[in-house]
């Protein structure tokens, strides 16, 4: 893949499309690994910001996680637009109707979502590898598009962790296509042109 | 096995279900659309046909067992999943006795749904034939009055205005630009009213000679002209019982408006060559983008024949004076297109539905369905974005264009202020210095919704 262009002026950084919030504690070396993979396969240029604590209100206590969809609006109030927003969390979020989920996002909205509490595998390298998969998945949700049906894509409807390790961190071509338009939108929007 | 446009139905009273599982269908390429009861949802089948139903069983009102009788009563080969809580297996059991597909217990594990959901879509795969007899009765549907949209106040009011004159059988003029859908209100008025099981027929006055015309209307006998070499029955005659619908009236000669005017004052007439009366029962509706005053005080147009065709007048507004309908209308074409092409499309970016909103619509209603049906087939993905869009005038004036892109400033503009309010229409207005008032109209004419 190629990496996107740079158009800024020499010596000032890419102008970030995206925003990477760590949601409680979070290491660094997460959300630099997710940063990176936005930037290389989405042509994402990603910012990340300072730490914030998880939202307690969205805390349900039954079910003893965080409110994924409640979570995602708080985010969304938190981070004004137009810039995208992913927030990265540790602690585990499930849907009304999910008893937990990986990730969760807004289709064709501004803000995603990703736990990375079951996502924990035997080497730390691994977990990063899920993370950053999950986060590129969410990402295409929050570029408008939905699961797609090639046997090796990103945007595979994830049934289960060994679904995410057997996939390749790739897109299909169709994918591919679609998210750099949609970057290459958001990029010249963010100019004002 | 793609579950692509699988028209699917989710009823739940918890509105937080119903959106979480709607979203995830979307994702997963259904075509999905929500109602919070049983009553609501029999509203919406009675308006369209879903392949899919889930259906929660505990709901207040009518509860999701019954729901599933009524809807397996109209659609015997429904697919219907019931949505349970954890402990109420038993009728979940007793709604698969009565015809349930499948059933679910919320909250669900992931993999449970997408196995679900997969099975389904198999089910379903076998079915096709079916679906494509259900496809064809839902495009019967869209030409007549399920198909019309009409969300701003103007076309709302000619709704209601439709709904009270139908029943009588009173002329009906329809005036307005070309395009902005006067066939099909005179559709509406026809179904609407009783002659709604006979005909309607159409003929466009404009496109014809004079005596073609009068041949198409009155019919010819058997060698009336060179060429009439059989006898055939005129489109007064085929409306009997039914509605007449002339477009382009204001194109017709004098003379042949007082033939017209004969035949709705006796209700009979003759073929052209023939001598026998023929009597006739019809509606006449008629249309057209002319100033009919301004034709008769040129001389062009009968005074008299005005007031005999014009006992009811409706205006239908350019698209532009209601912007409101351009959203609507856009969803009820990708709607349709998608569905003639299989095409899994979602939607417009909020920037495509910002240049729609903004853009004059010279063409009306059929502008827009040309600009949406080019940009369904030239869609790579799933939302269609500004890049797919095309008009008729676009780059043609420069100091127009200077404007749209204000307004399409001022979109962007009021959608940031709400997001940073959460919705918050109060909040927006005081943020951006204007009345809750006048961003409510904005919002309603950009077609700002809370996401
Ligand atoms: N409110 C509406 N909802 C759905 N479709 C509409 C609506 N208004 C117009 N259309 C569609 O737009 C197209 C043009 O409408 P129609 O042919 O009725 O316009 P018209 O005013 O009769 O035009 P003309 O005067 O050129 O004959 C048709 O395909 C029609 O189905
Ligand atoms: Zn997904
Ligand atoms: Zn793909």
């Amino acid at each position: 893949m190629t990496p996107p262009q740079d158009h800024a002026p020499s010596g000032e950084a890419a102008r970030a499309l995206a925003h990477l919030v760590p949601l409680g504690p979070v290491e660094d070396l997460y959300t630099e690994v997710v940063a990176a993979n936005l930037q290389a396969l989405m042509g994402l240029p990603s910012d990340v910001l300072p730490h914030r604590p998880l939202f307690a209100e969205t805390f349900n206590e039954a079910r003893r996680q965080y409110d994924a969809v409640r979570l995602i609006g708080r985010l969304a109030q938190a981070m004004p637009g137009p810039t995208l927003c992913l927030g990265l969390t540790g602690s585990d979020i499930g849907t009304p109707i999910l008893t937990y989920v990986l990730g969760e996002s807004q289709l064709g909205g501004r803000v995603a979502l990703v736990s990375f509490f079951r996502l924990t595998a035997q080497g730390p390298e691994q977990t990063l590898e899920r993370l950053a998969k999950v986060s590129l998945h969410e990402m295409g949700h929050v570029l408008g598009l939905g699961h797609c049906f090639a046997p090796m894509c990103l945007m595979r409807s994830p049934r289960n962790l060994e679904m995410i390790d057997e996939t390749r961190p790739e897109f299909c071509n169709a994918c591919r296509y679609e998210i750099l338009r949609r970057v290459r939108l958001l990029d010249r929007m963010a100019r004002g042109a | 096995m793609t579950p692509t446009g699988l028209n699917t139905l989710v009823v739940d009273d918890e509105e937080g279900i119903r959106e979480s599982l709607a979203a995830w269908l979307t994702k997963d390429g259904y075509r999905v659309a929500t109602a919070d009861s049983g009553e609501a949802a029999l509203q919406c089948i009675a308006r369209q046909i879903y392949d899919l139903y889930l259906v929660d069983i505990k709901m207040p009102g009518m509860d999701g067992i019954e729901l599933l009788g009524r809807i397996k009563e109209r659609q015997p080969d429904a697919l219907v999943i019931v949505i349970t809580a954890h402990g109420t297996v038993q009728t979940a059991v007793e709604a698969m006795k009565k015809g349930a597909s499948d059933y679910i217990c919320k909250p669900f594990d992931p993999e449970e749904l997408s196995l679900i959901m997969e099975r389904l879509a198999a089910t379903k795969a076998l079915r096709d034939e079916n679906t494509a007899l259900r496809q064809q009765l839902m495009e019967r549907r869209d030409l007549n009055l399920e198909g019309i949209v009409a969300q701003s106040e103007a076309m709302r009011a000619i709704f209601a205005t439709i709904e009270d004159v139908a029943p009588t059988a009173a002329p009906v003029l329809i005036c307005g630009e070309s395009g902005v859908g006067k066939e099909l209100v005179a559709q509406a008025v026809h179904y609407a009213s009783d002659r709604a099981h006979g005909p309607f027929i159409a003929l466009n006055c404009g496109a014809q000679s004079e005596t073609l015309l009068e041949s198409e209307l009155f019919g010819h006998e058997k060698g009336a002209f060179t060429g009439a070499v059989q006898a055939r029955r005129g489109r007064l005659e085929m409306a009997g019982g039914g509605t007449l619908f002339l477009d382009e009236i204001g194109d017709i000669a004098p003379k042949m408006q007082v033939s017209l005017l004969r035949v709705l004052e006796e209700k009979k007439f003759q073929r052209v060559g023939g001598n026998q009366w023929i009597e006739t029962d019809f509606r006449l509706v008629s249309a057209t983008h002319r100033d009919l005053p301004q034709l008769i005080r040129e001389g062009r147009f009968r005074e008299d024949f005005f007031y005999r065709i014009n006992v009811i007048r409706i205006h239908l507004p350019p698209l532009r004076d209601r912007l409101e309908d351009v959203p609507a209308l856009a969803d009820h074409f990708i709607g349709r297109y998608a569905r003639e092409t299989g095409k899994r499309i979602l939607g417009l970016t909020q920037r495509a539905l910002g240049m729609l909103t903004a853009y004059r619509w010279p063409g009306n209603v059929r502008e827009l369905r040309n600009v949406i049906e080019r940009a369904v087939v030239l869609a790579r993905g799933q939302m269609i974005g500004a890049e797919e869009l095309s008009f008729v005038e676009a780059g043609a004036d420069a100091c127009r264009l200077g404007t749209l892109t204000l307004q399409e400033m001022e979109i962007s503009h009021l959608r940031g202020a709400l997001e940073t309010c959460g919705w918050n229409v109060s909040r927006a207005a005081r943020q951006l210095d204007i009345d809750r008032g006048t961003l409510t109209r904005k919002m309603k004419r950009y077609g700002l919704q809370r996401p």
